[in-house]
Parts: structure tokens; sequence; C-alpha cells
């Protein structure tokens, strides 16, 4: 809550700067005292050539401006303008102050501006970005990119994060990976996308079932439960090279591992009387038994200290979240509303679990501080969402929901804006999305 | 008058065959006395004859005790096919027959108990059998509490089964969660369905 106020009042101050010898001064853009932010106006015009006669394929010049857009709006901090509004008709509008009549704009309602410009030559695509204030008139940013075609996402994503570093004073968490599973043919395999582009990476392929992805605090690492030896075992894969190893060494069946940010892993075994769930290191050895209790306790999530976990345990009849502290004493009971309370997941950056329970045979998505307080319903589909995971930076959930008739991954934002499907070029049913920690630079 | 007629054809009846028997013993004699006379031919031609008639008649004892012993073999057949039926049966009733639970539950029901007391019996009967119970939720809820919950299931059958004495060391248990669906529905019907224990056997048969 307190890290929100911060970056609105960097967005008030930044934007009040630029805004200061304006028409608008004195104009409050984000009031600090309310729980959401005041979205910006935006338009992100199709990108014109570079040199003039140059020519490429709508995937770029409106393809890419139009990921752009998507990708902002699901920031839930702009009003991303409809394309069909816009007034600039000349065609000789460049990407310059000098060309570009802000006036267009203006009418329009746009307070930011972002234009592109492209220029193919052979397989190398070059792209200038730049973002500027209408009312100012002015270039807030500037990117030159070039790398080989397949690349135009990426650059779309990186400026996204620039622009965010400009205006929020936090850069964004665009082209951070995120790992899910994939259901094909009563397989399931992991699959790999970085956040805000399309194309996906597949890191298992097996025919059996590959299960809760888990990404090391560095990002290198993914731990996975594979059905593929037909018993679960749990294994972490090495991401540059694909190397795996089995870490799943106590018999048992192993259920939703976690890393700690110095690399152990938290996990549920399930033997004959009960799940309770263990500190492991790196190669499987226990290193701590954290709950010790008949019956179920699962999902363990790390506090951003490091000093508690969360879980769900059904000690109490029907299941529900509790912290503890690292040794696994002091336990505290987190949720105390409805039937069936699962999946919980500390931010990375408040005090809040973002987890899902369940009412009226609906599963739904809700926040809660780790004292039980202050809790807020997300999602009211008449669908089932589940699986939620924060973004690193804490400002966005992504999950899984089959609101549109099968499983997809959508993202939201922390408090529950904005909830749009992952764009992801993939047949099957998806699930199970987890974040990487790592922010890009 | 009568009755010496009578008499007469008495005395025909039992002279009669008297003399048929004579007449038949002078034929006799006759051919005896006219054996020196047969040709060795005719010899090995009626040799060749009794032969032939003993080799039929020996087939025809051969022929009728075959089919004596493939009716019995057949029966015995069919007895074994009524009993490998029942085996049959009472295997896929083993593997078919599932243990069902109420939602978020693991507890064992009364009507499942009676299920699994017919497992013990079928593993009791077939004693080598080593076999797998796995664990299954319905589609509703989080995948890794599903996970936890099918696991919970396959071993409280597990553990109903060992108290029926079966060994522990022929009982391994995997939860498949709410992933191997036996109804694809989305109904209380087919969710009532898939939240089971289903029986595997590994090994040993």
């Amino acid at each position: 809550m307190k890290l929100h106020k911060v970056i609105g009042l960097t967005i008030c101050l930044l934007i009040g700067l630029i805004l200061s010898s304006g028409p608008a001064s004195g104009r409050v853009y984000i009031d600090i005292n309310q729980p959401f932010v005041r979205k910006i106006p935006l338009a992100a015009p199709d990108f014109v050539p570079l040199k003039s006669g140059g020519s490429a394929p709508v995937s770029i010049s409106q393809g890419l401006p139009q990921m752009l857009s998507h990708n902002l709006d699901l920031t839930g901090l702009f009003i991303v303008l409809d394309k069909r509004t816009f007034l600039e008709v000349n065609k000789k509008a460049g990407i310059t102050e000098g060309k570009i009549n802000f006036k267009d704009w203006l009418m329009i309602g746009s307070e930011l501006l972002i234009k592109g410009a492209y220029d193919i030559t052979g397989n190398n695509l070059t792209l200038e970005l730049r973002l500027f204030d209408v009312f100012e008139g002015r270039m807030l940013l500037g990117k030159r990119y070039t790398s080989v075609l397949k690349d135009g996402q990426a650059m779309i994503t990186r400026f996204i994060n620039e622009i965010m570093l400009i205006l929020t004073g936090e850069r964004g968490v665009f082209g951070s990976a995120i790992a899910f599973v994939n259901k094909q043919d009563q397989n399931k395999n992991i699959y790999m996308v970085k956040f805000g582009q399309k194309d996906t990476i597949k890191i298992t392929n097996n025919r059996s079932l590959n299960l809760s992805p888990a990404f090391s605090h560095d990002g290198n690492e993914l731990a996975y439960i594979s059905y593929k030896t037909r018993k679960p075992e749990l294994y972490v894969r090495r991401l540059s090279d694909g190397r795996e190893r089995k870490v799943s060494s106590p018999k048992g069946l192993y259920i939703s591992p976690q890393f700690t940010p110095s690399g152990a892993i938290l996990v549920s075994i399930s033997q004959s009387n009960y799940s309770n769930i263990y500190l492991l290191d790196g190669i499987g050895r226990i290193k701590r038994q954290l709950t010790r209790l008949w019956g179920i306790n699962i999902s363990p999530t790390i506090s951003p200290d490091g000093k508690r976990f969360a879980f769900v345990s059904d000690r109490a009849g029907t299941p529900q979240i509790y912290t503890a502290s690292m040794t696994g004493g002091d336990v505290s009971r987190v949720t105390f509303e409805g039937e069936y309370n699962t999946d919980p997941e500390w931010s990375p950056r408040a005090d809040r679990l973002v987890y899902v329970g369940a009412h009226g045979g609906r599963f739904n998505i809700y926040t809660i501080k780790s004292d039980g307080t202050d809790r807020q319903q997300l999602t009211s589909e008449e669908a089932d969402d589940t699986n939620p995971c924060w973004s690193p930076n804490g400002r966005l959930i992504v999950f899984t929901s089959t609101r549109l008739g099968r499983s997809m991954i959508f993202t939201m934002t922390a408090n529950g804006e904005r909830q749009r499907p992952l764009a992801l070029s993939l047949p099957g049913e998806q699930s199970s999305p987890t974040w990487s920690p790592v922010i890009l630079d | 008058m009568k009755r010496h007629g009578l008499i007469l054809f008495l005395v025909a009846l039992l002279i009669l065959p008297i003399m048929a028997l004579n007449f038949t013993s002078c034929a006799k004699k006759a051919v005896t006395t006219e054996a020196p006379g047969i040709s060795a031919e005719e010899k090995a031609r009626q040799e060749a004859e009794r032969k032939k008639r003993e080799q039929a008649e020996r087939e025809k004892a051969a022929a009728e005790a075959k089919k004596k012993a493939e009716a019995e073999a057949k029966l015995k057949e069919q007895q074994l096919a009524r009993e490998k039926a029942a085996a049959y049966a009472q295997r896929a009733l083993f593997l078919n027959q599932h243990v069902h639970f109420d939602f978020d539950k693991y507890t064992i029901k009364t009507n499942a108990e009676i299920v699994l007391r017919a497992k013990a019996d079928y593993m009791k009967k077939n004693p080598k059998i080593a076999i797998e119970i796995q664990g299954h939720c319905d589609e509703r809820g989080t995948l890794d509490y599903n996970l936890a919950l099918g696991d919970r299931r396959a071993n409280a059958a597990a553990k109903y089964l060992m108290s029926l004495g079966i060994s522990q060391s022929r009982i391994e248990t995997i939860s498949y969660g709410e992933e191997r669906p036996l109804n694809p529905g989305h109904n209380e019907d087919a969710w009532a369905e898939n939240r089971r224990a289903q029986f595997l056997i590994i090994s040993g048969e």
C-alpha cells in the first residue's frame, strides 16, 4: 500500500513537472488518497516508415503499436484510446516534435502519445520509439532498437519497461518469463512465454503429466513435478541448457514446490498418514520438517522477508490458509470466510496474500493481509479462477480462468482490474501459471 | 382228435430244430472235409478280411474312446471356461468397481466399505498380486489441493485394505488429482463418478 502511494506520487510529480508550464498546470493527475490510480489517456498510432518510401508488413506497422497499446492497458495505469477516434490525418506527420500537431491528440483527450517508426533492411528491423507529453508537446523518452525482424515484440516490451520507469519510477515486468502448463491429448507439458509477447517455448516434452512449475529466485531454474517415469517425482531443470536433476529422494508424493530465496525448496510430501511441508536443500535432502500434522498441509509460499511462510491445511476440517514461522512454530490462521481457501501466494512487495476462495461452488481470486484482515475479492466471474501468482513487482497477478469456455491464462492488476487473457499462439488448455521473480534490466 | 393234433404239433416243434441242427453240422463237416482243397490265395484273402475286421473293430473302439475323451475334455474345458469367466468377472469387478468419496472428503463411506471388503477378498484369493490404488478428484478446486486430496483418498482405501489383513507391501498408492476424470462432464453426476479410488493390478498375474 505504501509503495503504491510512492508510485502514485512519482507519476504525479513527473507529470506535474512536465505540465507545470502547460495549460493544465495545477491539475491533479493522481489522487494519492485513492486506492485506485487515475488512469492516463494514451494514444499509440500506427508506425510509419523511418525513410521515405519505406514499407513494412501490417504485422509491424499496425501489429506492433497494437501490441504496445494492449500491453500498456494491462498495467491498469492508462486508458488506451481507440485508434478509430484519432484525428491525425496528415500523412506527413512524423515522429519528432516538429512534425506532430499535438492539437490533433489534445482534441481527443490524449495526454500521452507514443510514436514509432520502422526500417527494414534485409532481415534487420530498426524501431525508433518515442513517448511524448501531449500538453507539453515534449518528448519524454526516445529509443532506437535494431535487431533481427523477429525481435520486434521484444523491442516493444523493452520500450514499455522504459516507459514504466519514466512514468512510475519503477521498471515494468514486460518480457519477464511466465511458465505454465499446457494440456493437449491428456498430456500436460510445461511452456514458457515472455510477458507481453506471443511466442511460447516448450520446456518439457513427454507424453505424461508435468505439473506445478516454480522458478528459482534468480530465474535460472524451474522446479516441477513430472509423472514421466509413471511415479510422480520432483525435478529441477536449468533453463539455460535444459539439464535437470531429480530432487525427490524421501519416499512420497511431492506436491506444490516453491524455491526459497536461498535456493532451498519448500515442498509438501504426501505419505500414508499426512501431507506435510518440508524444506529440502537443492539436491533433495530434508533440512527441516515445517508442519507435523495429520491431514493435508500443502502449497507453501514464503514471505518477502523470508521469516514466515503461508500454506494450506485442512486441520480445521476444510482447507484454509495459515502462516507459520520458518521453524514451523507460531501458526496463525489467515482465512475464516468460506469452506475452501487454497493456493496462497505471498506478494513480493506487500504484506498481502493472493489466494483462491470458493463461494457457491465457484472459485474466485481474493487478496488478504497476512493477519487475516482487509479481504478483497478480485474476480467474480461465473467460472473458475484459480492458481494466482504475483508478477515480480507485485503490481499484476497471473491466474487461470475458465470464463471463456476453456482453461486459459489471464492477467489482472493487483486490485483486480484489466482481467485479460494472455495472447498465446498455442493450441490446448493452459493452467498453473507462475511468474519468474526476475525483473529484467 | 383235437388233442392228438396238438401233440403232433409240439413234437414237430421239438424235432424240427434238431433236424436243422443236424443239417448244419452235416454242412460244417462237408466244409472241413473240403478244407485241404482251398487255395493259399483264398486263405490269404480270408486272413486279410479277418485282419481288416479286427482293424475296423479296433478303430471303432479307439474312435469311441476318443469321442469319450473329447467329451470329457470339452466338459472340463467348459468347466475351466466357466471358472475363467468367473475369475475374469471378479477381476473386472476388482478393476472397475471404484470407491467413491464426497466432495473435499477422504473418509471411507459405508457403501465403500462393501466395495473394499470385496477388494480384500479378491486379494486373498489371488495372493500373488500387488496393486496400485489411484486417488482421483473431480475437476472443481485447485490442482495442488486436488493432488493432495487424491493421495489422501488412495491412502484411506489402502489403510482400509490393510485393516482387513492385506499386507502393506502389496499396495502402492498414487494420486492423479483432477487429471484423469472417468466422466468428462461438468455436472454433479460426473463429479460424483470422478471422485474415486481406482484399483490397478501391477504384478503377480
